[in-house]
């Protein structure tokens, strides 16, 4: 029986781990096919460096923004910028969809407007933030709040709406208060619903902050973007897109940790 | 030991003249059970069965004090019902486990809202009773049916509550399973001797575990006979109870009652 059991792990073993070898490589060998073709069809002369930059180009320009320290501080704008806005808009977001779940009347009043409102092209909303609240961080902030704020309302709504009925009917006839159903049952029972909304919500803190600096700015990686672009250095736009995605993929990488930390209850992260 | 028929012990709860009727919108009134009087000794079981839709569940619903009757009046302790009663544990055929607390979180969530200081020590020791010691760490969805409803009885039994309520617990369970949770209530009961009033449609369950059954007619449900079940306690375990005479008698004197009324339903 023993020897049975670890020759089929034995194969098990082998059988996951080489496919993710073979994945990983696949992959590398893409990423390396799209730089050839990108660099191969600049260095012949098929199409200009001027509109398309070229791998070496951008890796330069990269390694000159880095070098001069630029790139570093509007990095850090950036990310803090997002952050802020990630936090507050969330911690609002959670707080109202959580008292709208508890008000069933105020839910009616104010859905169809909430509705209306998360309908609205945000980033329509820029030009105006800019124009109350100046090229500052605030902006910046405003303008993402504007998209997090309402995401986080909804799912944490649908959540809390959708907790199980005996598992509410048992804890009110063990003596649980209105607070400690609040707190012991709906959050929890929510939880899943709000991380999803908060993976979502941390990108969209990103693309809030981004436009409004592309908009209006002299600072940050949009800023970075749009006044390379405005000066013609496409070689600087793509360094800017590259920083920016990497950032992207931090910011989520960093959210998938702590869910799975926290919702290790559900069956489908646990078994993932 | 006393004899339950002749010493009459003073009723835990009692239901008087009770009518429940629904009012959907836009649609007739449902009449779910009218009439309905009876009384449940302290340190009884009394279970009800009665054919689906004849109002069982309702009922518990208002002992508990989750709904009001639409008239007639309920009591425990000799008090009426008015609102939600913080001393009752309610038991349904899906276990309500929360699925983000663990096994013995689950168990102690009770203790917790009402702010008992050793309430890990109990929950364990519950835990130990119902058989899942080494499963205190699991999560619900790492536990199987019987296992969740084992929580179940366990989460009921920790508050020890004043009465218990108990609307077909092990209804959704396969029948072995069943038969082994039956026993083992029975088992954690005989020690404290809350008690119980039972919502089932499984007759077996029915005698097995009470003093008294409880046959309501088809909707709306009234009660069509109360037969007492002298069989002694404790009691033999299911399968070997279901082959006894005194069993069987009772068995065929409930199911004449019970079969008119199923068949009006069919």
């Amino acid at each position: 029986m023993a020897d049975i059991a670890t020759v089929d792990a034995g194969i098990e073993a082998g059988a996951q781990e080489n496919p993710r070898r073979r994945v990983l490589m696949a992959r590398a060998l893409v990423l390396a096919a799209i730089l050839a073709v990108w660099q191969a069809s600049v260095s012949t002369g098929l199409v200009d460096a001027f509109w398309v930059s070229s791998p070496v180009l951008v890796v330069a320009e990269l390694w000159r923004l880095i070098a001069s320290g630029e790139l570093i501080g509007d990095v850090t704008i950036t990310v803090i910028e997002a952050l802020i806005a990630f936090v507050v808009s969330s911690g609002l977001g959670i707080v109202a969809g959580l008292l709208l779940a508890r008000s069933p009347f105020w839910d009616e009043v104010l859905a169809p407007i909430v509705l209306a409102l998360n309908s609205l092209p945000r980033v329509a909303l820029a030009p105006l933030i800019i124009l109350w609240f100046g090229i500052g961080v605030v902006a910046k902030v405003v303008t993402a709040f504007t998209l997090v704020f309402f995401i986080l309302l909804v799912n944490t709504l649908g959540g809390a709406k959708n907790v199980d009925n005996d598992i509410l009917t048992i804890a009110r006839v063990m003596g649980a208060s209105d607070r400690d159903i609040l707190w012991k049952v709906t959050f929890p029972s929510a939880l899943p619903w709000i991380f999803a909304g908060l993976n979502l919500g941390l990108t969209y803190s990103l693309l809030g902050v981004i436009v409004a600096e592309i908009l209006a700015s002299n600072q940050g990686l949009g800023y970075v973007i749009a006044s390379s672009a405005a000066t013609f250095n496409t070689a600087g736009v793509f360094a800017g897109l590259i920083t920016l995605s990497v950032v992207a993929s931090l910011f989520s990488a960093i959210m998938r940790k702590v869910e799975t930390r926290l919702l290790r209850w559900k069956p489908s992260l646990t078994s993932a | 030991m006393p004899d339950v028929s002749t010493i009459a012990p003073r009723a835990k709860i009692r239901l008087d003249d009770v009518g429940i009727v629904f009012r959907p919108r836009d649609r007739e009134p449902v009449v779910a059970c009218r009439d309905v009087t009876f009384e449940v000794p302290e340190g009884s079981i009394v279970t009800i069965v009665g054919p689906s839709g004849c109002g069982k569940s309702t009922l518990l619903n208002i002992v508990s004090g989750l709904m009001p009757p639409s008239r007639g009046t309920v009591e425990v302790d000799g008090r009426r019902v008015d609102g939600i009663r913080h001393d009752v544990g309610y038991m349904f055929a899906r276990d309500g486990m929360m699925p983000w607390r663990t096994a013995i979180q689950n168990v102690e969530f009770g203790l917790e809202v009402r702010g008992v200081a050793n309430r890990r020590e109990i929950a364990r020791d519950w835990l130990r009773k119902v058989g899942l010691d080494k499963f205190d760490g699991h999560y619900r969805h790492e536990l199987s049916q019987g296992m969740r409803q084992r929580v179940a009885v366990a989460r009921t039994f920790a508050i020890e509550p004043n009465i218990l309520l108990m609307d077909e617990p092990f209804g959704a369970l396969d029948s072995q399973t069943r038969l082994l949770l039956q026993e083992l209530f029975l088992e954690v009961w005989e020690k404290n001797r809350r008690t119980v009033l039972f919502v089932t449609h499984d007759l077996h369950e029915a005698i097995f575990l009470s003093d008294v059954v409880i046959v309501s007619t088809n909707r709306p449900g009234r009660v069509k006979s109360i037969v007492p079940i002298n069989l002694p306690r404790p009691r033999l375990p299911p399968a070997e109870l279901a082959v006894a005479p005194e069993f069987r008698d009772i068995y065929s004197r409930i199911w004449t009652d019970l079969k008119d009324e199923v068949r009006k339903f069919e």
